[in-house]
């Protein structure tokens, strides 16, 4: 038996079938987070946009200087274009999810550069310290091995970018 | 909903799951439905104030939406989910324990809880009770072996604890418990 060093107990299972009976919760959750979803969507559906119109406009900017420091994001400073770039052959699609687009995978998508499956977008932030990864076919999380790690609620790696604000003349 | 309605494949939620990707929000809905009344238990049970049971069950709902393209087997949705409260249930405790510094530590230890509690309080008042002098962990491991009915496997999994520790936190427990309430349960019976 698995709990085995555990006596049977009838106070405990009665402890334990007072603790399975229904309780009572708010029933306009469900309305709340139906109406969150709803507002996702539009979100979504505008940011999309947004960064397909943006990625025509420019071509990486460059990304500014990478450092760790305590901030919050995205702190005051100009927007600049950091490109996101991922070596991936067998991939058929990839996303970038982050805190910048509200970890949302269909928000950011990588578009395939290169016949040896290198994968590229270019993304505007503002300084500050945002986690990311990468989202290979809608199953898989690749964090990026060369910066510093954090670890999400799913107990996943994500990556850890921080942008410094660029020194203008 | 029981154990195998959360721990073993439901085609009727791979469904749903299918149809929210594709666009369908109502099919949310049905989900929400179907877990929303046992992971909200598990939450009150383990936060012991309403008011942040129902923002954490709320919190992983939403989330549960959000990252749902991660869910790697549609089937099991409510183990996937379940995962996600268990995770927001902890950090809600914990953030609450920081700000507060007033939940009863192991090191105290419990005291028993005698029928000169609070006036009116009956066997279901005293359980609660109880469960606010276990220390966290012990609470979260109680409330998934007795109350979720989870193996221990599936205990590890969730919470990232060995199954010896597991084990020993669920004894501890129990020990707690039965000191606390024996003489309640005593008289109640």
């Amino acid at each position: 038996m698995e709990n085995s060093e555990i006596a049977p107990d009838r106070l405990i299972d009665a402890l334990a079938a007072e603790l399975r009976k229904p309780v009572s919760l708010d029933s306009r959750i469900d309305q709340r987070v139906m109406a969150e979803i709803r507002l996702t969507r539009v979100r979504t559906q505008r940011r999309r946009t947004m960064i397909w119109s943006g990625l025509g406009l420019a071509i990486a900017a460059g990304v500014a200087a990478l450092a760790v420091f305590a901030g919050k994001s995205p702190m005051p400073g100009h927007a600049e274009r950091v490109s996101f770039a991922l070596e991936a052959p067998s991939a058929n699609h990839v996303t970038l999810v982050g805190d910048f687009n509200n970890w949302d995978p269909q928000a950011t998508p990588l578009r395939r550069v290169s016949s040896n499956g290198r994968w590229e977008t270019t993304v505007p932030l503002r300084p500050g310290r945002y986690q990311f990864t990468f989202m290979i076919d809608g199953t898989r999380w690749v964090a990026d091995p060369r910066l510093p790690r954090a670890v999400d609620d799913f107990g996943e790696p994500t990556s850890v970018i921080t942008i410094l604000p660029t020194a203008r003349l | 909903m029981d154990r195998a309605g959360l721990y073993h494949v439901n085609d009727g939620d791979a469904l749903l799951v299918a149809r929210v990707l594709g666009g369908d929000d109502d099919a949310y809905g049905i989900l929400m439905a179907r877990y929303r009344d046992r992971f909200g238990r598990y939450a009150l049970h383990l936060l012991r104030d309403q008011g942040d049971a129902e923002d954490v069950l709320q919190e992983t709902f939403v989330r549960g939406f959000r990252y749902l393209r991660h869910c790697e087997n549609p089937g099991r949705f409510g183990a996937w989910l379940f995962r996600i409260l268990v995770n927001r249930c902890r950090t809600a405790y914990r953030e609450r324990e920081r700000s507060s510094r007033t939940l009863v530590t192991a090191e105290h230890g419990p005291e028993a809880i005698t029928r000169d509690g609070p006036a009116g309080s009956g066997w279901r008042e005293e359980i609660d009770r109880a469960l606010g002098h276990l220390p966290g962990e012990q609470r979260e491991a109680f409330l998934l072996k007795y109350v979720e009915d989870l193996s221990y496997d599936e205990m590890e999994q969730l919470t990232g604890a060995g199954i010896s520790a597991l084990k020993m936190r669920v004894s501890r427990a129990c020990k707690h418990l039965r000191d606390l309430l024996l003489e309640v349960y005593d008289g109640k019976l």
